[in-house]
């Protein structure tokens, strides 16, 4: 498996003497590893990016440390009026993602020119900490992989092994890896206490290799999952973003019986369904970075909840619709939910909301707020 | 009225045109360049304009040539047609669900218009009422249309 890629690699002095400095520079040659000034152009830059300075983004590493709060509500949560959501809680470490995939909403998402990784982990964890204390037996959700993937650059951080380490002291926490990519290696000698989910984003074969560049194939993706599984983590998947093309019925029912065939429904501990959303302003470059012949820049797209562009409603009902009856059919056990959806496609995809529903009523249960925690 | 006159007059800055920067071809600027030309002799407001070329600029890079013209001679006409193109499993559903509300029971005298909000296509319905009579008939019949549409 080969290292990910970048052309330039910056470490702050403040990053120095952590473990991923120490790594990093074990791992990549010493003429593309500077030490960060602060009147470094590229570092300091902020606000929107070209197309040519978002796919530069990704090719070069900054080594720093984070100022501001770790830990947040997911912002699906935030919408909480227009959208029904599950109590996610993310964790950022980091920041930008070395895949490519054409609908990624970090095109419209960030304003650093550069990826980052930050080194003081131990601050986050501390963060953690006292949240934990404070609401140990709160079933709270806490996932790592929202403004950055969770374990593609994972064999650079070795985050995993630190934060599967911490949510075992706090059993009824857990912790979320939510990941395109294979790579599982670096933890599986690691024990867990069964609160650790590593989840996948998937998506048939013929939308992996049109929309989502870079990422590992699906069946590397299924494979890390049942290593993974055999080492006793929990797993999940995430069908998001359902993407419509010509053959989807095809192609989905494909993607579920695969699942059905390597899995069983006990085993996955979720699977959410979500169809492409992205918002309006990054269209512009979508088109420019992918053009016009891919899945997602064709798509036929309305401004929805959220101010977000959507499919059609009821093409999104009908898409949800089918998967959750192929996987049910399946098999009746397979526990599946909608991600960032109004009630109304709830309704129509369950016949119900979630509330409703006595196995997911945990997940969409309210729980204090970490902004209530941090001002109390 | 050609195109830079159109700007002039509607104050259309460059970022309004930001996905213009994705016609990199020749080919794809000169049809941009014509069909902006044409557009603005039909004389749209901004907003119009401005998405209208946006569909342009995506229909452009999706390979259409010719069938960009149709309609070219009346601006809504044209906007339906390159509507119709960019969007066309919308199109074809916004129809069928457009028949299959037309046909159903309706209140009497009620207006029924078929429209596109967003990702929701639907109805907009008006109904008079000067009585408690009038809002029985009215629940009746749209608990008729309720069974229908179930």
């Amino acid at each position: 498996m080969s290292l990910p890629s970048f052309e330039r690699i910056y470490i702050d002095e403040a990053s120095e003497g952590s473990d991923v400095a120490a790594r990093v520079r074990s791992l990549y040659p010493a003429e593309i590893i500077s030490v960060a000034t602060s009147d470094n152009d590229l570092l300091n830059r902020k606000g929107p990016m070209s197309a040519e300075e978002f796919n530069r983004s990704k090719r070069t590493l900054w080594l720093t440390t984070f100022k501001g709060q770790f830990f947040k509500r997911c912002p699906g949560a935030t919408q909480k009026k227009a959208l029904t959501c599950c109590n996610y809680h993310v964790l950022n470490l980091g920041s930008q993602c070395n895949m490519n995939c054409s609908y990624c909403y970090l095109q419209s998402y960030l304003n650093s020119h550069v990826t980052k990784i930050f080194t003081n982990i131990d601050q986050a964890l501390a963060e953690l900490k006292e949240m934990a204390e404070s609401f140990p037996s709160q079933p709270f959700r806490v996932g790592t992989g929202e403004v950055i993937d969770s374990l593609s650059l994972d064999e650079i951080t070795l985050y995993s092994r630190k934060l599967i380490e911490f949510f075992n002291q706090y059993p009824n926490w857990m912790l979320e890896f939510k990941t395109k990519s294979a790579k599982v290696d670096q933890f599986l000698d690691v024990t867990t206490k069964g609160n650790t989910t590593v989840s996948w984003s998937i998506n048939p074969p013929a939308v992996i290799e049109s929309e989502e560049h870079g990422t590992a194939r699906l069946h590397e993706r299924l494979a890390a999952a049942e290593k993974c599984l055999q080492k006793g983590f929990k797993i999940a998947f995430h069908i998001d973003p359902m993407i419509w093309h010509p053959e989807w019925k095809e192609n989905y029912t494909s993607l579920a019986e695969e699942l059905n065939k390597k899995f069983r429904a006990e085993d996955v501990h979720i699977i959410s369904l979500g169809t492409l959303r992205f918002q309006p302003e990054q269209r512009h470059m979508m088109r420019e970075r992918f053009g016009m012949n891919s899945y997602v820049t064709s798509a036929e797209m309305f401004k929805g909840e959220g101010d977000k562009l959507r499919y059609d409603a009821a093409l999104r009902a009908e898409m949800f619709q089918f998967m959750i009856q192929k996987m049910k059919s399946l098999n009746p056990k397979w526990n599946i939910f909608l991600c960032m959806e109004t009630p109304e496609t709830w309704i129509q995809s369950f016949e119900k909301i979630p509330m409703q529903m006595p196995e997911l009523r945990s997940f969409f249960k309210p729980l204090p707020q970490v902004r209530e925690f941090q001002n109390s | 009225m050609n195109f830079k006159t159109w700007k002039e007059q509607k104050k259309v800055k460059d970022q309004d045109l930001i996905f213009t920067g994705s016609l990199k071809e020749i080919l794809h600027q000169e049809l941009f360049s014509k069909i902006s030309e044409q557009m603005a002799s039909l004389k749209p407001s901004f907003s119009d304009g401005i998405s209208f070329l946006e569909s342009a600029t995506d229909l452009i890079l999706m390979g259409h040539t010719e069938e960009l013209f149709e309609n070219s001679t009346e601006f809504s006409a044209w906007q339906q047609s390159l509507k119709r193109l960019r969007y066309p499993q919308t199109a074809l559903r916004d129809e069928e669900q457009k028949k299959k509300f037309a046909s159903l029971p309706w209140p009497a005298g009620a207006k029924v218009k078929f429209e596109r909000r967003g990702d929701r296509s639907g109805v907009e319905l008006k109904v008079f009422i000067s009585g408690a009579p009038d809002v029985t008939k009215i629940v009746a019949a749209l608990e008729r249309v309720e069974q229908e549409l179930k």
